[in-house]
């Protein structure tokens, strides 16, 4: 039996081991570099969707003056609201909610869902579409610890009733459309906001309270039937 | 958050580094796997069964001996009852009337490493082996070890262990564990590293065991204490990795973790038992190795906390919101529009995804090299999800036992 001499480190393997280990690591962080480059280019073709968008609803405007209502593509226009709904959230989840960028993403979104609100109004009233408004006003987490809450409970019912509107605003963002939509309703800095059909009401309501209330303002048994109905046609159509 | 971040990625680079270590010394000695005896290697070997209570597997341990492939004028069997209150000595008595390689001794209970050395003062062997009663050797596994000894360095062999019919969940998360560490145990021979001269089957030349001495208490791991002493003498533990010994797998939550509790309460207090360990002058990669097993242990333990931490307030957020909504989820099935969730770019996944992949490949090479047949794809996936969160309580289960000074059972 012999014993084995004194085990040596043999430091020529230990330096490819870490070449190899940052290698690796630094190509990690090389492909994210890549992906974050990615997603500014994303941020660039939401803010030009964000202006398509705008100048589309102000085109449909100009259009609901003159035409008849068969030609308002109602639906199409609240699906591409909500998606853009979407991607604004995961940009503001990518950049932090403090990100200038993100903040003037949602100044357009903000923007493009007063004239969305603004054309739904006046075609529900000229083309008798059966539809229901909510806005809503919000404010930071620290400000307004039960707003996330109320926002997910609105989301809930926006997919429960289709006929429901739903347009959200960050009640702090420096914005003149905002002002004077906030100064329409005269608002109190009261966490959170909801106007149902033009009815103002402050703080925060759970699910029954705001089923009770939606019910108050708006037919929701008729609304229903009626989108019902609408939906009906537009399959036989 | 910033330091928690920086901690993942210091844990990371750990796990890398570790990794890309293993599979650089595989390429190094991806020649010298299997040894095959260069001339006729046929030394008298001993092997001992210690037996307390093992009344239901004695017969299957004695029987998969006495079918060895090899002489049976070279082989003795020497049963050690360790005060057995079942019928174990009764079995081992008739095993012993119809066969002559088999001596049975009977001595009051006394611990595992007890019975062992009243086995040492009674065998002839030049290659005494030690195997546990609730084991079973395969056919070729005594043949497969033996060549190792031709290299005059190396003072004992290790065998590899698998779990004998894995049916339930938690034996599968064994079986997976263990192929990853019979691959990892083949690189750590390469590294002179092994540290653990396991109790389901392992050889030692007999002389050198009149050196270094019989076996220790060894706080509870006498198999652990051995390896080490071995270690700390500058001896060489050689792994033959298609030796292949079986044993039976924690079938219950508390058994395995009151025995991974044992395992790795012994080895932090046999290592503080052998601080020359540590020495990386003296003993190289094996330092090396057990201070980088020390540190990632701790990294570890953070991690997983930090992983059941970020794990259990996204389901309190989801739990919270479904109560928000009196869990009604009709409008959402309704809408059948799912969102496909974006997969995350940050670097931390991307260096996830090569430590898993890593991880299988551990575990192909595992199952390759040892010729291992068992279908374990569902099994592999329990050992991901489960692994790190049980190895992280185990550690911490250890560490606080120590601290106590709690007294534990042997599982």
């Amino acid at each position: 039996m012999e014993l084995k001499k004194e085990k040596k480190i043999n430091p020529q393997k230990y330096l490819l081991v870490l070449l190899f280990t940052l290698l690796i690591f630094s190509s990690g962080f090389f492909l994210n570099n890549q992906f974050n480059k990615k997603r500014v280019t994303d941020i660039g073709s939401l803010q030009q969707d964000l202006r398509i968008d705008i100048l589309s609803l102000e085109t449909q405007f100009a259009i609901l003056e003159q035409a008849p209502c068969e030609n308002l593509n109602e639906s199409t226009l609240t699906k591409e609201l909500y998606e853009i709904s979407q991607r604004l959230t995961s940009v503001g989840n990518n950049l932090g909610p403090e990100h200038s960028s993100y903040i003037q993403l949602k100044k357009y979104y903000s923007i493009l869902e007063i004239k969305h609100w603004l054309l739904l109004q006046k075609a529900s009233k000229a083309c008798d579409l059966p539809l229901a408004f909510v806005i809503y006003f919000y404010t930071d987490k620290e400000a307004c610890p039960k707003c996330e809450d109320q926002g997910y409970i609105l989301t809930h019912f926006r997919k429960k009733y289709p006929f429901l509107r739903v347009y959200s605003f960050d009640y702090d963002l420096d914005l003149a459309a905002l002002q004077t939509l906030k100064s329409i309703y005269t608002l109190k800095k009261e966490m959170p906001i909801i106007v149902i059909n033009n009815e103002v009401h402050y703080g925060y309501k759970n699910k029954e309270e705001l089923e009770k209330t939606l019910e108050e303002f708006i037919d929701l048994a008729t609304l229903e039937e009626e989108a019902t109905s609408t939906d009906e046609a537009d399959i036989e159509k | 958050m910033i330091s928690i971040e920086i901690l993942v990625y210091i844990g990371l680079f750990w796990a890398l580094f570790f990794g890309i270590f293993i599979f650089i010394t595989f390429f190094e000695n991806r020649k010298q796997i299997y040894q095959t005896a260069k001339k006729q290697f046929m030394p008298f070997v001993s092997l001992i069964v210690p037996c307390f209570n093992e009344q239901d597997n004695i017969e299957g341990v004695l029987n998969s001996l006495l079918v060895l492939d090899y002489p049976k004028e070279k082989l003795e069997i020497l049963i050690i009852d360790d005060g057995s209150k079942d019928n174990t000595l009764k079995i081992a008595k008739q095993f012993q009337k119809k066969h002559k390689q088999i001596q049975v001794f009977h001595k009051e209970n006394g611990g595992k490493y007890t019975a062992l050395n009243l086995a040492l003062t009674k065998t002839k062997g030049e290659i005494v082996g030690c195997i546990d009663a609730d084991c079973y050797a395969e056919k070729n596994a005594l043949k497969k070890m033996l060549p190792y000894f031709e290299t005059p360095e190396v003072a004992a062999v290790v065998a590899t262990i698998k779990i004998l019919r894995p049916d339930n969940i938690l034996q599968g998360i064994q079986y997976a564990e263990f192929l990853i560490s019979a691959f990892l145990k083949k690189m750590l021979s390469f590294l002179d590293s092994i540290i653990v001269t396991p109790g389901p089957l392992s050889l030692f030349r007999k002389e050198i065991l009149d050196i270094v001495g019989p076996y220790k208490e060894g706080h509870m791991t006498e198999d652990l204490e051995m390896a080490l002493r071995l270690q700390s003498k500058q001896m060489k533990i050689a792994h033959s990795i298609d030796s292949v010994v079986y044993t039976q797998g924690q079938s219950s939550l508390k058994n395995l973790c009151r025995q991974r509790l044992r395992w790795r309460r012994g080895f932090l207090l046999n290592l503080k038992d052998y601080p020359q360990l540590l020495n990386l002058k003296k003993h190289g990669n094996l330092s090396f190795l057990l201070l980088y097993n020390l540190f990632g242990a701790v990294l570890s333990i953070s991690l997983t906390i930090y992983l059941l931490y970020k794990l259990s307030s996204f389901l309190f957020v989801k739990i919270s919101n479904a109560v928000l909504i009196n869990f009604d989820f009709v409008p959402y099935l309704a809408q059948r529009n799912w969102n496909i969730p974006t997969i995350p770019t940050r670097p931390s996944f991307l260096f996830g995804i090569v430590g898993l992949t890593m991880l299988i490949i551990f575990l192909s090479l595992g199952k390759k090299l040892s010729f291992d047949k068992v279908r374990i794809r569902q099994k592999a996936l329990f050992y991901i999800v489960a692994y790190s969160f049980l190895n992280a309580a185990w550690w911490i289960l250890a560490g606080y036992s120590i601290l106590i000074k709690r007294k534990i059972k042997w599982s």
